[in-house]
Formats: C-alpha cells, structure tokens, sequence
C-alpha cells in the first residue's frame, strides 16, 4: 500500500483527500469552496482509477481549478509522482489560479502548474496531447451578461440553460484530447445532458454517466474500448 | 510554472497563431527540485518541445546541453540534463514576451497570466 491511499471500512483502498485547510471561509468569497459537484467528481475519478492508471497519462489538465482541489486528488490518486507526469490547470480568476498552486503547495505536489487564462488559451500547441481533461464548469443557467462578471461568478453562471460556458468548449474536446484521453465534465439536468451527449457522439466518443444530484460525464474516443456506452439515466 | 509549461506556451492573440512562441523569458526568481530522473517521461516529452525556446533559456539555468541537441536524444546524460532544466527547474517570477506582436505577460507566485483585455480580443475579430 502507497502512502497515499487509505483503507475504508469495507476494505477498500482510497485515495486521500487533498489537505484543504490553508483555506477559511473568508477565502472561499474568492473562488469555489468544495461541495457536492466536486465530491461527485473525485469520486468519479476513484471510481476509475484502474483504468487512469493503466492509460499512463503524461499529461492532464483541469480547465477552471477553483481551489485545486479536483485536479490536485487525481495528483494523489495517480501515485508518487517525482517528475513523471505534468499536471496543468487553467483558471481565468486570478484568486482561483493561486488558490490552485497554494493547495498545491499545501500537498507536497511539486508537478502542477496554473495559468491564468480562460479555456487552453496560450496551451494550444499542446492539443491531442491532453491525456485527462477535467471540467467542472459554470452549469447555473442565468443571464448571459452574467458570465461577463469575473470573479467566483465566473465559477458557477452559465448564461442560458447554463449551456454558454459548456458549449464554448464542447467542440474543442476533440483536438484537446489525446487518441487515449478521458474528458469528466459535471453537468445537471438543466444542462439538456442528452443533447450534449448527442453532440459528442457526432464528435465520435463514448461516454459513461455517473449519477447523483449531478450528472458526471467521462468521454473518451470511440476507438478506445477501455470504457462501455451507457446511459444510466 | 515548469520550463516544461513555458515552452509549450505561446501568446494568447489569435493573429499570433502559429508565430507567437518561443516566448521570450525573463526570469527574476526561479526554483530548482530536486526529483530523480525520469526516462520514460522526458522521452514521451521530446517530440513536443521547441527546441529554440529550449537553446534560449538553458545558459539563463547554467545547463550545458551542448551544440548538437538533435543528436543527443539518445545520449542519458544530455536526457538528464535536459530532464533538469524542463521538469526540476520553475519559473516563479518574471515576464514573457510574444517574439511576434511583442505582448508581455508577467508571471507571479509561478503563474503566467495570459488573459487578454477586451479591445486585444475585440482586435482578433476585427482581423
């Protein structure tokens, strides 16, 4: 057993949580707090972590980090590091990005960098190099003026069916991701997740539905088997 | 941010695609780590780098990685070298400049801040 996992009761292993608790409440004004989304996420990631290990990723990245707390439990659930794969997350909240690389430093994990920027912008010599994209987006719908407000608003609207964020980024998931890649994305109903399913079928992925209160999507190209097409809701 | 990350960075203005990188680097405080070595990952790394970005910046981190680099991609001892610059090297503060249209974006507590002002995006339009 590696020192970064833990037993559960019922016998299984489980990566550790990211340590949290150089952030206050006062901090969380800034940027997302943790709450059920993220929790829906990592467990998602747990729940594929035979198959995360086995692609080997070199690379993985998270678009709009928040805390740091997502992109830095798929750090520690991957395993010691020491320089054999780079972690990258973007943010476009100058707050989120060093709360991002605080909580980094929090947990020992010297191989992820933050950029301030909005999507992949100044990344995009590295499409088709993304081995795991994560993505828990602004999905509240709202107005669209809305997304143009910055700061922690930037974390959570959506514009209209909270689909304005998203669809931005859908058709680019494509090109971002390696022949191998696995992309998460958090959605609710609200999102119309069928229809954002169908338009990544026209992309040629299959995809995979984690249900709670949330819905958490893990696509990856058709020509990969790894993961089976099912709709669970 | 790792040379890693630099040097696969390019300016953020659309009309850049394509020209805007090697940025240039201006490095006023850096980190060094001291990981082990790790074969597998720099040679899955290589074919992404740019190599006038990586020419640029070694001597600024005292690395030698010799004249011939496209020659040595087998040599342990340049992959060592260049494993030392590109993974246990960090930028924590400085600025990098688009060689192109010349944009600066400065970089602090090791994060480049790449985002645009509305007029720089509106510019992309426009073009």
């Amino acid at each position: 057993m590696s020192d970064n996992t833990v037993k559960t009761k019922d016998g299984l292993m489980k990566a550790e949580e990211p340590l949290m608790d150089h952030f206050t409440s006062k901090d969380y004004k800034d940027f997302y707090e943790p709450a059920q989304d993220s929790y829906l996420f990592i467990d998602s990631l747990l729940n594929d972590a035979s198959s995360l290990k086995s692609m080997n990723p070199y690379i993985c990245l998270e678009i709009g980090s928040g805390s740091g707390f997502v992109i830095n439990y798929l750090a520690k659930l991957l395993g010691p590091n020491n320089g054999s794969r780079l972690f990258l997350a973007t943010d476009i909240n100058p707050k989120a990005a060093l709360a991002t690389v605080k909580t980094a430093q929090r947990n020992s994990h010297e191989n992820l960098d933050v950029i301030n920027t909005s999507f992949i912008q100044s990344l995009e010599r590295l499409k088709g190099h993304f081995d795991v994209v994560l993505f828990n987006p602004p999905y509240v719908p709202t107005e669209s003026e809305e997304i143009k407000l910055g700061g922690i608003a930037a974390s959570w609207a959506g514009g209209i069916d909270g689909r304005e964020v998203i669809d931005k980024l859908l058709p680019q998931i494509p090109h971002i991701l390696s022949g191998k890649g696995f992309f998460y994305m958090v959605l609710v109903q609200e999102n119309k997740p069928k229809n954002v399913i169908s338009i990544m079928d026209t992309y040629g992925f299959n995809y995979k539905v984690n249900i709670s209160n949330f819905l958490l999507i893990n696509l990856n190209a058709k020509n990969n088997n790894i993961l089976s097409s099912s709709v669970l809701y | 941010m790792k040379i890693l990350t630099y040097n696969m960075m390019s300016c953020s203005k659309k009309q850049c695609v394509g020209k805007g990188h090697p940025l240039k680097l201006d490095c006023t405080e850096s980190q060094t780590l001291t990981q082990d070595f790790q074969l597998e990952f720099i040679k899955n790394m290589i074919p992404r780098l740019d190599w006038d970005g990586i020419r640029a910046v070694a001597p600024m981190f005292n690395i030698n990685l010799g004249d011939n680099i496209e020659g040595q991609l087998e040599n342990e001892e340049f992959l060592k070298n260049l494993f030392k610059l590109v993974v246990n090297t960090k930028i924590i503060k400085g600025k990098l400049t688009c060689p192109s249209c010349n944009r600066e974006y400065f970089i602090e507590n090791g994060i480049p801040n790449m985002l645009l002002r509305e007029d720089e995006i509106y510019q992309d339009i426009k073009e």
